[in-house]
């Protein structure tokens, strides 16, 4: 028999989930879990029931990112499947509640086994939201979600002002169309510091969204603020007020764009 | 705990199957299991009986073969099993708790980041046997 028995569970766990964001870009270290995480903690606030997956297989950082001390990480299994953390009002499932800190050596098929065991196997029951934090580029992980949640799943893009993440981004959105996912638009991320209330350029300021013919979501600024909650295991969404204030704006502008697309 | 998952998966693409191959009475199925997965095969077989029971699959006679999965190095060529290594990782894993939760029971594929070759220590080898829970046979009736 060929059936994968994985694929069946995984579009029962899929009904009881109204929309699958995935945050995505061509690059690496360009604030996609960062993006993905603020998201997830502010539209929790606003009282949705919200999930993240954390898909960045070899690097996974939600946990990190939003303050939870990976040290106390226990792996609790029910009938029903793996139980998310709960965290900040938000379920998370990340290869950190399997691994912990280790590096995670996975290749090919493995690696399409371990994202179909994660879609499979983690219970999430009902959510309004699940975000997805993929990891950069156009492989496995962006193949295999949007495999299952075309009709719901809507991709967000992020990425940084210069030649480089243009070119991977371009690359991004030709396959994530190929696809069939809807772009809710684009954020720019790292585009400025804020220094005594002025607003001081970074990267060469390309226009990502103009380029690459999207809607602009919204800019977030560089902020040492969130690598200084981070490394003192701190919730930056709680206490980083210049990020907070541009992803209220993001927040909002997804929200209204899923609405109006209904 | 976790068999009771693969048991709805299973009885789930049961389902499918028979409804797609336009099958009735099923009396029969075989399933295949990689050790590597470390199921109680009661458990498992417990549960796929108590879940087809629900999904209409009464009277069911559930057959579970567990199959040897075994490794070759690609640095040194060298080729073991689980068996051979299974108490020392389960040890890592589990500690005092033979019977954990580890990762590699949940994920198989995880075996990549606890195992590394016996001989030579490489972490770079392959699975030379399947390692996916899958539905080997069904005995019913076609409509």
């Amino acid at each position: 028999m060929i059936e994968d028995i994985r694929v069946p569970l995984i579009k029962e766990r899929l009904k009881k989930i109204e929309k699958v964001l995935i945050i995505c870009s061509g690059k690496g270290g360009v604030g996609k879990s960062t993006l993905s995480a603020g998201i997830a903690y502010l539209l929790s606030l606003d009282g949705y029931n919200v999930g993240i997956l954390d898909l960045d297989l070899h690097g996974p950082s939600i946990l990190r990112i939003l303050g939870y001390n990976v040290s106390n990480l226990e792996l609790r299994i029910a009938k029903e499947g793996i139980e998310p953390i709960q965290f900040e009002g938000i379920k998370i499932a990340s290869l950190s509640i399997f691994v912990e800190d280790r590096g995670i050596p996975l290749r090919g098929d493995y690696k399409s086994k371990v994202i179909l065991d994660l879609l499979a196997y983690f219970n999430w029951n009902k959510l309004d939201f699940l975000i997805i934090d993929m990891p950069p580029g156009t492989g496995d992980e962006l193949i295999l979600t949007t495999r299952f949640t075309k009709d719901k799943c809507y991709a967000i893009l992020i990425g940084v002002g210069d030649e480089l993440c243009l070119t991977t981004l371009s690359r991004l959105v030709q396959i994530i169309k190929d696809l069939g996912v809807k772009i809710l638009g684009i954020v720019h991320n790292m585009y400025y510091m804020v220094i005594n209330n002025q607003k001081i350029p970074l990267f060469n300021q390309i226009n990502l969204a103009k380029s690459l013919n999207l809607e602009l979501l919204g800019e977030l600024p560089f902020d040492n603020c969130l690598s200084y909650c981070i490394s003192r295991s701190e919730n930056p969404f709680k206490k980083c007020e210049n990020i907070v204030s541009s992803l209220k704006v993001i927040k909002n502008r997804i929200i209204e764009k899923i609405l109006r697309s209904r | 705990m976790h068999e009771w998952s693969l048991a709805y998966s299973i009885i789930l693409t049961l389902k499918n199957i028979v409804e797609e191959r336009k099958l009735k009475n099923v009396k029969e199925i075989e399933i295949e299991v990689s050790n590597l997965s470390q199921l109680d095969l009661d458990i498992l077989k417990e549960a796929i009986l108590t879940i087809g029971k629900d999904f209409g699959f009464e009277n069911l006679k559930v057959n579970i073969r567990e199959l040897n999965t075994r490794f070759k190095c690609n640095n040194c060529g060298y080729i073991w099993s689980w068996i051979d290594i299974k108490d020392q990782v389960i040890k890592e894993l589990c500690e005092d708790n033979p019977e954990c939760d580890n990762p590699i029971h949940i994920s198989p594929s995880l075996a990549f980041v606890y195992l590394r070759c016996p001989k030579c220590g490489s972490i770079d080898f392959e699975i030379l046997d399947n390692i996916d829970v899958r539905i080997s046979k069904i005995v019913g009736e076609v409509e």
